[in-house]
Parts: structure tokens; C-alpha cells; sequence
């Protein structure tokens, strides 16, 4: 699968194309803006124009320079993201490592190209500089540019340990290789380090708007699609990426999957229960709970509605499923295993709905 | 795609190229190998990006086309073959029917379009020398490159290929080696390449000495090419250093030296010197040569070896490990040393080498403390 159309930002990617065209594109550019507006998409975008072999205006979107970056598989193309911490060793095995954990970041983005923040300890150390000049110090390998992006660069962190790596690296952005660009992003510029700071040319990217928030979610996640999720959104597609919105949504699908398995029947519901992990009741769970109470309320209301039909539906019964729901969800606060609970309570709305 | 092949044939294609193919890789795509199947043959190529393997074998094709099937698995495959003829059929892009004798497989593969091109490099047939002539300068100089980060440019051996002969350089700061051979062969375009050891080896590997080479070019690959195998690798930025200025030009002071009385010597005293500087000391005087080393928490140790040593008396120290290695790549059993003063480079050459190839290596010398 490949990435999603990179949405808004035509000024600034009028700019760059222009200074690609002038051929004064400058070689380390430091992406700033608010957390989840399209920073290193922005990289991938200017990967996409310098690597094309498509016709003008570039990207064409269709040659396999273009088709490549999209799908992350361009031999020139290097995103390097915040990793954890290598297992200590010899130097080089670290590099290693470090290569394998970014490829599989990339090839989780080949499958689901949306990605949130990374997690707090994660980082570029040394042995991701060491790659990153490995990488950089070779000529490319299809003969046109390199595109370096590196995410999250406030978390390039001091090598106090390794200063010949960070200084390698100072110079590496000091003096670019030719026909090579490095795209650092940030949200937080003033947490990059000075020297690095001072190297690269600053691309302030704003916030979107919302009919761009909201085509961009119309293809990639049609059921945050709303006008409320946009709202919230606030002009940042990460903002709605792992957000309540996102997991709320995810919550009511994994409801209406579970009431549909228990409609159709023991074994279908058993399927469902023995997917539930049998660990961790709180978080997640709890919230299944939650939107299967509040799926069951609404069917009752409109049982009772106007124009509900009360004799069809047993009103009883899915209230007091309601109530076995809410019961499963205060035992979900203790020291319980949620397969079992679910399985229980599978049982119950069964009985219910039959009876 | 449609061809019959000996298992002999693909076996040996097979082992050329899988020397390319990367054992852990970026792009899932480099885990395989490409198969073409044309009118001349069947032409196979992996490459890890870095390097890239192409070697065409014999083979009876009936219809063209082209696949990449996973390396490790075609080469097991095709090893517990039973020797005969081998039969490969594709079913669309992704899938290859391999029968042999009883045998049938079907695999999986991954279509050709998402195989990296390779790079176009010009073969124009300016460029020739014989894999034996390479092959020497590889031997002696390559060992010498950096193998630390800091400076990229000296992880790679610099080959500067000029009208009459050719000549490569490799150095990481502390030591030095050089070979300078005169070319039979004809070099039309002058070049200065910065190589990564890694492509050199493989080099090495692929080629017979007696191999016919070409050597081929672009802005940023360098392609070897024999009559059936080619050899293609990214170069390293450069620019070189300079190292014609560290070589010393007015060193004064000669010693000639037996090379495994001194190697010995070295080995010995190595072991008490310290693990992190690795320093000895050398004093030469009148006929002699007298090696010592003080570690202050474990010891000391002395021995004296004969040389034969023109100038004024001198000690130097050195990292014995540096000198150790200098001397493992002189093709003679004698070794001419030569000094200026403590602290400039000596250089370290072969005596009576029956070869027109010049050879020279240059240690830095370590400050003695006292």
C-alpha cells in the first residue's frame, strides 16, 4: 500500500518546486510546524519531485521514482525515524540493528501508511548517525538525488558518549554530499540542538484546513470523516490520529462485531470471545464494554421510539442486557480475565435475546 | 518465461550472484534474485544496493521473460537438485513452475518491476587490465582502509587509474599502504575512484586471475565487467586526501631487515605492551635493533634483533600492531625500513621484489613517554 495524497501546504511546495527548478534548493532543511500537518510527508513530497522520472510538472505521480517513494521502497530514499536503543556491543552490530528496527517501522508504514507519535524513550543515537553516514557517504545508487528525511529531530540527541558521531554528522549537514537533501522535522524547534539548528533552512509548515483535514480522512479514514472530528482536529490530521475520536470509533466497530456474533449464534460468539485477549481488562476492554452498553441503550430506545415496534422487540430483555453489560464493566475494574468475562457475558445476551 | 538449464550451470550462476544478496535486507525485493531468461541465456543478478552481481549462463530458452525468486531458498533448492536438466516455467509474474527429473516445485517470487535497476554504466572498451593485475593491488593495499566512521572517505581504497599505469591507496590515518603497477593493458580515460573495500572483495571472489577485465564508469558507479560476469558498486564521495604530502621523501636513516625475525620480535613484545596503545619501542644502533616495552602495571620486556642499519642512532616507538600488519602484506622476505626522526613517518618497503609493481607502506610513529 502506498502513502496518502499529501494534502494543503501549496505555497510552500510552490516555493520548493520553484527553488528545484532554479536548481537552489538548499541541501538541509528543517521542517517546523504543529504536531501532525504533513512534516514529513512534506520529505516524502520532496522525494517524490527530485526522484521522479515522470514528465513536468513533477511529481507526475505515476513513474516508478514516484511509485517507489510512495511505497517506501526508493533505493535513494532514507526516512529515519526515533528508534529505541540498539543492544549494547560492537559498533557496527548496533548499525545493523538500527537498519533492521527502521525497516521495520517502514515496512509497518508500507502496510498502514499513518503513523502517531513515537513513544517517549525512542531516539536517534549514535549508531543512527553512524548509519546515516554510511548511507550518505556512498554515491546513490540510481544515479540521481539522495533524500534523507529525519523525523522527529529534536530527539537527535547530544552524543556526549560518541562525539566523533555527532561531529560527523555536524559536518555531514554542514557540507551535503551533491544531489543530496536532508528534511529534519520538528514540532519543537527549540528542543533541536543549536549546531544543527543553525546548519539547516528553516520551512515553517501551518495548519491545514479543515476541507483538507476532512479530504484527507475521506480516504484514509472514512469513519472519522465528520464534521465534529474536524472540528476537533484543529487543522492537524495527527491530532485525530489516535485520538478519542479514532479510538471511539475503533470501539463502537469492535461493539457491532460482538453483538453481531452473538446474534448469530453460540459459535460465532465463542470465535469472537476467544479473540479477545485474556489479559488487560481495563483501557481497551473497558471501552468495548462501554460502547456495547451504550449500542444496546440505542436499540432500546428505538424499540420505545415513536414508530418502534414493542411487540417485535423484547425491550426487557435488552435492557437488562444493558444492565449485565454494566455489571461486566464494574467486574472489568478488577482482577478479572476479559476472555472470560466476555464469554460470560456472550452467554448472557444470548439467553436474553432468545428469551 | 520458459527455459531448460543444467543444475550445474544454474548452481554456478547461482553461487556468483547470491554472493550479492544481502542476508538481512531493507527492501524485501533484494532478498531475491532476478532471472532473466533472453536469447543468449539466462542472466541472473542480486545486489544489496551497495554492490549489484549480473552473470549470464548458458541455457535453452524457449520464451523470454523475467522473475526474482527468493536467493536463499533457489539456492538450496537447486543444491539438492539431482544432477539434470532443470526446467523453469512462470505462471504469470509471481509464481515459477521448477521441475527436475521427478521433481516439481512451484515458487513464489516477486515481479520483476520491483527489482532495483541497475545502474548504466559505460563500458566503452577504453578501460582493460587482467583480474591478476587488480587482484594484486587489492591484496596488498585494501587491508590498510579505515574502518571507523569519522571519515568516510578513508573507509574506502582510492584507485586512480592513469595513462600508463594504475595505482591504489588506502589509509586510516595511521598507517598507509600504496601499490603502483605499470600498466600492459590500456586505460584511455584517467579516473580517480574512491572504492568501498566491500565491492574489492567481492571483486576478488568472482573473478579468475586470468580474467579478461573492462572497467566501466558513470558519475556515481564503477562496473567490472569480465565475459560473463558483472561487477557493479557505489562509489564513496570524495575527495581523497592528499597523501602524497605524508609520504616522507627525505627519510635518512635505512635499516634492512629479516621479516620474520622481526615479525616474531613484534608478536613477542606485543603481548606485554599496553592492549590500548599497543606501544613498543625501537632503538636502532650499529647492526642491531633493540626492541623494548614497559607497561607499568604488568612488566617489561626487551630482545634484540640483527638489521642492518645506516645512520645515526635512533628510538622510535610504535603501535606493534600497525607495524605487524604492514609487514604480513610484504611479498619478500627482507623489509627496508626507513626513518627521519621520532616523531616522522617511517616506511616500510619490500627488498628485491622480482615485480615491476611498486609497493610501499608508511607507519606513524607512537611519542615515547620518557
Amino acid at each position: 500500500m502506498s502513502m496518502y495524497p499529501f494534502v494543503g501546504h501549496h505555497m510552500v511546495r510552490q516555493q520548493l518546486s520553484a527553488a528545484i527548478g532554479a536548481d537552489r534548493l538548499p541541501q538541509v532543511l528543517l521542517v517546523t510546524g504543529p504536531r501532525g500537518v504533513g512534516k514529513q510527508r512534506l520529505g516524502l513530497w520532496l522525494a517524490q519531485v527530485l526522484l521522479c522520472t515522470g514528465p513536468e510538472p513533477r511529481p507526475c505521480g505515476a513513474c516508478k521514482g514516484c511509485a517507489r517513494v510512495l511505497g517506501l521502497t526508493h533505493p535513494d530514499l532514507h526516512w529515519f525515524v526515533p528508534v529505541p536503543r540498539p543492544k549494547p556491543g560492537d559498533a557496527d552490530k548496533q548499525v545493523d540493528e538500527v537498519a533492521e528496527l527502521l525497516e521495520a517501522v517502514m515496512a509497518e508504514r508500507r502496510q498502514t501508511p499513518l503513523w502517531s507519535a513515537p513513544d517517549g524513550m525512542l531516539a536517534h543515537g549514535v549508531s543512527s548517525a553512524r548509519l546515516l553516514q554510511r548511507q550518505a557517504s556512498l554515491t546513490p545508487v540510481e544515479g540521481g538525488w539522495r533524500v534523507f528525511i529525519i523525523g522527529h529531530a529534536e530527539r537527535l540527541v547530544a552524543q556526549e558518549s560518541s562525539p566523533e558521531a555527532a561531529n560527523a554528522l555536524l559536518k555531514l549537514l554542514e557540507e551535503p554530499p551533491r544531489r543530496s537533501l536532508f528534511v529534519l522535522t520538528t514540532a519543537e524547534p527549540g528542543l533541536v540542538l543549536p549546531t544543527i539548528r543553525s546548519r539547516a533552512t528553516p520551512v515553517r509548515l501551518g495548519r491545514l484546513q479543515a476541507r483538507e483535514v476532512l479530504e484527507f480522512l475521506a480516504v484514509a479514514k472514512p469513519e472519522l470523516a465528520t464534521d465534529r472530528v474536524v472540528a476537533q482536529a484543529n487543522g492537524s490530521i495527527g491530532a485525530v490520529l489516535g485520538s478519542a475520536a479514532e479510538l471511539r470509533a475503533k470501539a463502537d466497530a469492535a461493539a457491532d462485531t460482538f453483538l453481531d456474533a452473538v446474534s448469530e449464534g453460540p459459535v460465532r460468539a465463542m470465535e469472537r470471545v476467544l479473540r479477545q485477549a485474556p489479559w488487560q481488562a481495563r483501557g481497551e476492554f473497558t471501552t468495548l464494554l462501554d460502547a456495547v452498553a451504550e449500542r444496546l441503550a440505542m436499540r432500546a430506545q428505538r424499540a420505545l421510539g415513536p414508530g418502534g415496534r414493542v411487540s417485535s422487540v423484547n425491550v426487557a430483555g435488552i435492557l437488562s442486557g444493558v444492565d449485565r453489560v454494566l455489571q461486566a464493566r464494574e467486574r472489568a475494574q478488577g482482577n478479572v480475565n476479559p476472555q472470560l468475562l466476555l464469554a460470560v457475558l456472550a452467554d448472557e445476551l444470548s439467553a436474553l435475546e432468545a428469551g | 518465461m520458459k527455459f531448460t538449464i543444467t543444475r550445474e550451470q544454474l548452481q554456478e550462476g547461482l553461487t556468483a550472484v547470491a554472493a550479492a544478496v544481502p542476508t538481512k535486507t531493507t527492501l524485501p525485493v533484494l532478498a531475491n534474485i532476478l532471472l532473466e531468461a533472453t536469447k543468449d541465456g539466462l542472466r541472473l543478478s542480486g545486489t544489496d544496493l551497495d554492490i549489484a552481481v549480473v552473470t549470464m549462463v548458458p541455457a535453452a530458452v524457449d520464451q523470454e521473460g523475467a522473475i526474482t525468486l527468493p536467493a536463499r531458498k533457489l539456492v538450496e533448492l537447486v543444491r539438492e537438485l539431482p544432477s539434470a536438466g532443470i526446467r523453469m516455467t512462470t505462471q504469470g509474474e509471481q509464481r515459477v513452475t521448477i521441475e527436475c527429473g521427478r521433481s516439481k516445485f512451484k515458487l513464489l517470487g516477486l515481479p520483476r518491476e520491483e527489482f532495483p535497476s541497475f545502474p548504466q554504466v559505460a563500458f566503452d572498451g577504453s578501460s582493460k587490465t587482467t583480474a591478476r593485475e587488480l587482484q594484486k593491488l587489492i591484496a596488498h593495499v585494501a587491508f590498510a582502509a579505515s574502518t571507523e566512521e569519522s571519515r568516510p572517505v578513508l573507509n574506502g581504497v582510492l584507485w586512480q587509474l592513469l595513462p600508463d599505469r594504475m595505482r591504489m591507496v588506502a589509509t586510516n590515518g595511521h598507517r598507509l599502504a600504496k601499490m603502483e603497477i605499470p600498466m600492459q593493458s590500456t586505460v584511455a580515460q584517467q579516473a580517480e575512484l574512491i572504492v568501498p573495500p566491500k565491492a574489492l572483495e567481492q571483486f576478488r571472489k568472482l573473478f579468475g586471475p586470468d580474467d579478461e577485465i573492462e572497467i566501466g564508469r558513470s558519475d556515481n558507479h564503477l562496473g567490472f565487467r569480465s565475459a560473463t560476469t558483472q561487477v557493479f558498486t557505489r562509489l564513496i564521495e570524495g575527495p581523497y586526501p592528499n597523501y602524497e604530502q605524508v609520504i616522507p621523501r627525505e627519510n635518512d636513516k635505512v635499516a634492512t631487515v629479516e621479516k620474520a625475525s622481526l615479525m616474531s620480535a613484534l608478536r613477542r613484545m606485543s603481548i606485554v605492551a599496553s592492549d590500548q596503545t599497543h606501544r613498543i619501542r625501537m632503538a636502532f644502533g650499529d647492526g642491531s635493533c633493540r626492541l623494548s616495552v614497559t607497561t607499568p602495571d604488568l612488566g617489561e620486556a626487551q630482545e634484540e634483533i640483527t638489521v642492518s642499519y645506516e645512520g645515526e642512532a635512533l628510538d622510535i616507538g610504535f603501535n606493534a600492531n600497525y607495524l605487524l600488519e604492514v609487514l604480513k602484506y610484504m611479498p619478500t622476505d627482507e623489509v627496508r625500513l626507513t626513518f627521519k626522526a621520532p616523531e616522522r613517518a617511517a616506511t616500510v618497503e619490500p627488498v628485491g621484489w622480482d615485480d615491476p609493481a611498486a609497493y610501499l607502506t608508511l607507519v606513524m610513529p607512537l611519542r615515547l613517554l620518557d
